[in-house]
């Protein structure tokens, strides 16, 4: 039955509805045309295949109804995901373009806190002078590594 | 033997989802790895020189803020992306 998925609609509705129409119409014929000379002769034969193949029809009818069924699913769920796939494009381009923005204006803020140094440097550097043990606590706490020495 | 490894594998085939779903890819910005901080040369001893590596720190900070932050908006819009779909 797994094997079924892969034949197109109209194969498997053609198929299923020959089997069917065919085998109702054999019923019928070996029914009511017992009056036919030639035909009298394959009756109870026609009777058998006719019944088997009506009931064969009737049952792949309903097994084609819920295939149909799983394949309108399976199609509906390809289409919602596709739809989804490309929201989660337009939204991933639209993010990265914004954190490009964000970043761009921090590095930015960062230069021009940079000139504003630059600006005041004679006066910091007049005022301040800043100790070995400043820059090695500075230089620690940027590599988050346990102080040396601890006075 | 071969035969019936053909039958039970042309049946398993039937068993493979139809519905394939694609993991999103991660936008290029958020997957850049966030710069290392800055030390102060040792026997600089300006003011200046001082403020300038603490404030390329801040701004490495504010980037990888940034970044950090985008990747739970990121994960948060792709997730409900997703859930509407499935719903």
């Amino acid at each position: 039955m797994f094997l079924l998925h892969f034949l197109p609609d109209w194969i498997l509705s053609g198929f299923v509805n020959t089997i069917l129409v065919v085998g109702a119409i054999l019923t019928v014929l070996s029914y009511f045309t017992s009056w036919i000379p030639f035909i009298t002769q394959y009756r109870i034969p026609a009777q058998v295949i006719g019944l088997v193949l009506l009931t064969t029809g009737v049952y792949f009818k309903g097994g084609e109804a819920a295939e149909l069924a799983w394949r309108d699913r399976v199609a509906e769920l390809q289409q919602k995901i596709a739809i989804a796939e490309q929201k989660s494009i337009d939204a991933t381009q639209r993010l990265n373009d914004e954190v490009k923005r964000n970043k761009q204006n921090a590095k930015d803020t960062t230069a021009a806190i940079k000139q504003d140094i630059a600006r005041n440097s004679q006066q910091l550097n007049a005022e301040c002078r800043v100790s070995d043990a400043a820059i090695e606590i500075h230089n620690e706490a940027a590599q988050n590594k346990r102080p040396k020495v601890t006075k | 033997m071969k035969k019936l490894i053909i039958l039970v594998t042309a049946l398993l085939v039937g068993c493979a989802t139809p519905v394939k779903i694609k993991f999103p890819e991660a936008p290029e910005e958020l997957v850049k790895p966030c710069g290392d901080l800055q030390l102060v040369k040792e026997g600089d001893h300006q003011m200046s020189s001082f403020l300038n590596v603490v404030v390329d720190n801040y701004g490495t900070y504010y980037e990888c803020k940034i970044q950090a932050d985008s990747w739970k908006r990121w994960y948060d819009e792709q997730k409900k992306i997703f859930n509407e779909a499935l719903k």
